[in-house]
C-alpha cells in the first residue's frame, strides 16, 4: 500500500515538473519582422525588428551571425619608414563574416564563462576558436580584426540594446531594432535568441533571415560577375550611344533657345544647363582652351 | 535623401552626391580643359568606392564623354587618323598590360596602394610643373630661360630623329619613328588601366612638346585615341576584374554633362593663367591628400585581401 502511494506521488510530481518545464521552454518565442531583406536599387541598409516573449526573470541575448567561414586579410606595415602598405596575407578560420550580439543587460553580468564559450557569445568566445594561418592569433591581430569588422559595421556587441517589458501572464516581452548596414554581404543569417537565468542559457529560439539582391541590382550584378564580357560590351555600347546623341541633343536645345522668345522657352532656358550640353560644347571649348594655353606656352618658349 | 545601391561597387551612395561629383568633375573639365578622369578616381575613393571600381567606372564614364568629343573634332577635321591609330595600337597593348597589372596587384592586395601612389606621383609632378610654369609666366620670368634654348636642337630631339622606322604624318605635317607614338600609347594605356584616366593630361603635352604636332590637331587626335583606350579598358576591366559599375558611370555622365556646360561658360570669364594656377593647385591638393593618407598611420592595421 505504501509503495503504491509512493509511485502515485512520484508520477504526480513528474507530471507537475514536466508541465512546468514544458511551460518555461515554450515561454521563449521569437518573431522576426522580415525573413527576406531585398537589396533593390534604392537599398541603403535596413532596420530589422526582432521581438518575442521570454520567461519572467530571464535575461536575453540576441545573436545575428553568418555561417562560420575562412576569410583572408592583409596586414599593413610601414614600408621604407614612409608609406603604409599591405604586407602579409593572413587567413583566419573559424570566424563569422558578420557577428552581432545584443543583450538585455551587461554581457559579462548575465552569462557565465562556460556558457559564453559553449554558445559563442561575445568577442572573447570568437577569439577562442579563431585559427590564423600562417602564425597564430596574436592579441594585436585579434584587436585589429575586431576594429576592422566594427568599422565596417560587420561586428557589433551592444549591452542593454534589448528591451524587456512585463506582460500580464507573467512573461516578459523583448524587443530589439537591429541596424543592418548596406555593407553586409548578401547571404543567409541566423538570428538566435538565448534566454538566460543566473548566467546559464535555459532556452533558445532561432530564425533565418536572408539578404538578397532583387530586380535590377540582381540582374546587373549577375551579369557583371558571370558574363563579364557581355556586361563590358554592353557598358561600352550604351556609353557610346549616350556620347553619340549628346551633340545633336545640345544642338537641338540651342536651336530651341535661339528660336524661342516666348515664355515656355524662357522657362526652358532656366533649366537648359541641367538638361543640355555634355561634353561636346565643353570639349570644343576645352580644345580651344588647351590650344590657347599651350600655344601661348610655345609662343613664350620660342621667345 | 535618395540613396542608390551600386550593384558592382556594393555601396549605397546618395544619388545627389554622385550627380554632384559628376557635375564637379564636368565643371573642372569645362573650366580647365582637362578630361576629368584624372579627378574621378580619387574623388570616388573619398566616398568609399574601392580604387579598382572607381578607376574602371571612371573609364566607362569617359567612353561617352570622349565619343561626343571625338565626333565634334572629327567634323572639324582635327583628327590625325594615322597618328591616332598608331597611338591606339600602343595604348591597346598598354591597356592590356595595365589591366593585368591591376589583376596581379589585386591578388597581392596592393592594387589600392599602387593606385594611390600613382595618384601621388603624377599629380605632384604634373601639378608642380604647371604651377611653376604659370608662376613664371605671370612674373614674366620664362623669357631668359627660353632664349637659351633658341636655335639649339635638344638631345631628346636628336635621339628621336635617329630612331628607326621614320614615317611622315601628313595631317600633322611631322616626321617621326613609328616606335615613338607606339611607346607613348603603351605608357598612356597602362596609366588608363591603373588610374582610370584617359591620359589626355599627359597625351596633350607629349604631342605638343615631343611629337611637335600642331595644336589644332592635338586635342582631336588625343580624344580619338582616348576613346579607344577607355573602350578597351572598360571592356577588359569588366571581363577580367568585374570592376565596372555601369550605374555609377551613367549617373556621373549626367552630372558631368551639366558641369561641363557650366564650366565652359564660366571659363570664358576667367583669365587663362589664373585658371592654370587654380588647376595646378587642385591637382597638387589631390596628390597631397593621397600622400597624407599613405604616410599617416591607418586607424586599422588590417584590411581585406583581394583589393576590394
Amino acid at each position: 500500500m505504501k509503495t503504491k502511494w509512493i509511485v502515485i506521488y512520484t508520477l504526480a510530481m513528474l507530471f507537475v515538473c514536466g508541465a512546468y518545464i514544458s511551460r518555461t521552454e515554450a515561454a521563449l518565442t521569437l518573431k522576426v519582422e522580415h525573413r527576406t531583406i531585398p537589396v533593390d536599387t534604392f537599398y541603403n541598409g535596413t532596420t530589422l525588428r526582432v521581438n518575442g516573449t521570454v520567461g519572467n526573470g530571464e535575461d536575453i541575448l540576441v545573436k545575428v551571425s553568418s555561417p562560420i567561414e575562412e576569410e583572408s586579410f592583409m596586414t599593413k606595415i610601414k614600408s621604407a619608414h614612409l608609406f603604409w602598405m599591405n604586407k602579409d596575407k593572413v587567413s583566419i578560420k573559424g570566424i563569422n563574416h558578420v557577428y552581432m550580439l545584443f543583450s538585455s543587460g551587461k554581457l559579462n553580468g548575465i552569462v557565465s564563462d562556460s556558457n559564453r564559450d559553449k554558445y559563442d557569445l561575445g568577442y572573447k568566445a570568437i577569439q577562442n576558436h579563431m585559427v590564423a594561418s600562417p602564425g597564430s592569433v596574436s592579441e594585436q591581430l585579434f584587436t585589429e580584426f575586431i576594429k576592422l569588422k566594427e568599422r565596417d559595421g560587420m561586428y557589433v556587441v551592444s549591452d542593454g540594446a534589448v528591451t524587456l517589458k512585463a506582460t500580464n501572464n507573467g512573461e516578459n516581452e523583448f524587443g530589439l531594432s537591429i541596424d543592418l548596414p548596406y555593407q553586409l554581404p548578401q547571404q543567409r543569417y541566423n538570428i538566435t535568441v538565448y534566454g538566460l537565468r543566473q548566467g546559464s542559457v535555459v532556452e533558445t529560439a532561432s530564425e533565418e533571415v536572408e539578404i538578397q539582391p532583387v530586380g535590377f541590382v540582381k540582374d546587373i550584378s549577375f551579369m557583371a560577375y558571370n558574363h563579364g564580357g557581355v556586361y563590358g560590351a554592353l557598358s561600352v555600347l550604351i556609353a557610346l550611344i549616350a556620347g553619340y546623341f549628346v551633340t545633336p541633343f545640345i544642338s537641338l536645345i540651342r536651336r530651341l533657345l535661339l528660336w524661342g522668345g516666348s515664355m515656355p522657352i524662357k522657362v526652358l532656358r532656366m533649366f537648359v544647363p541641367v538638361t543640355a550640353t555634355v561634353a561636346a560644347g565643353a570639349v570644343r571649348h576645352n580644345a580651344d582652351a588647351i590650344g590657347a594655353d599651350y600655344s601661348q606656352t610655345i609662343v613664350k618658349d620660342r621667345g | 535623401m535618395m540613396h542608390i545601391y551600386l550593384p558592382v561597387a556594393h555601396t549605397s551612395i546618395n544619388l545627389v552626391v554622385i550627380l554632384l561629383i559628376g557635375t564637379g568633375i564636368g565643371l573642372l573639365s569645362g573650366l580647365f580643359g582637362v578630361g576629368g578622369g584624372f579627378l574621378i578616381t580619387p574623388v570616388l575613393m573619398m566616398f568609399g568606392i574601392s580604387p579598382v571600381v572607381a578607376a574602371a567606372s571612371g573609364a566607362n564614364q569617359m567612353v561617352a564623354a570622349s565619343t561626343s568629343a571625338t565626333l565634334t573634332h572629327w567634323k572639324l577635321g582635327n583628327v590625325d587618323i594615322k597618328m591616332g591609330l598608331i597611338l591606339i595600337a600602343g595604348s591597346f597593348i598598354g591597356g592590356g598590360l595595365g589591366v593585368q597589372v591591376v589583376k596581379v596587384l589585386s591578388a597581392l592586395g596592393n592594387a589600392d596602394f599602387v593606385i594611390k601612389l600613382t595618384y601621388v606621383l603624377l599629380p605632384l609632378t604634373v601639378g608642380g610643373f604647371m604651377l611653376v610654369e604659370s608662376m613664371k609666366t605671370l612674373m614674366g620670368g620664362s623669357k631668359g630661360a627660353t632664349r637659351k634654348q633658341e636655335g639649339k636642337e635638344s638631345s631628346l630631339a636628336r635621339f628621336l630623329r635617329h630612331l628607326p622606322m621614320q614615317m611622315q604624318f601628313e595631317k600633322s605635317n611631322v616626321t617621326h619613328s613609328l616606335l615613338l607614338p607606339v611607346f607613348i600609347g603603351i605608357a598612356v594605356g597602362v596609366l588608363a588601366a591603373i588610374m582610370g584616366v584617359g591620359g589626355g593630361f599627359i597625351m596633350v603635352p607629349v604631342m605638343l612638346y615631343i611629337l611637335k604636332m600642331p595644336m589644332r590637331v592635338i586635342v582631336g587626335t588625343s580624344v580619338f585615341q582616348i576613346l579607344f583606350t577607355v573602350i578597351e579598358v572598360t571592356f577588359l576591366q569588366s571581363y577580367s576584374n568585374h570592376s565596372v559599375d555601369f550605374v555609377l558611370a551613367l549617373i556621373m555622365l549626367i552630372g558631368s554633362s551639366v558641369g561641363a556646360y557650366v564650366g565652359t561658360l564660366l571659363s570664358e570669364k576667367l583669365d587663362t593663367e589664373q585658371l592654370k594656377i587654380l588647376l595646378s593647385l587642385l591637382i597638387l591638393s589631390v596628390g597631397v591628400k593621397i600622400l597624407v593618407e599613405l604616410i599617416s598611420r591607418p586607424l586599422v592595421l588590417l584590411t581585406y585581401a583581394g583589393g576590394k
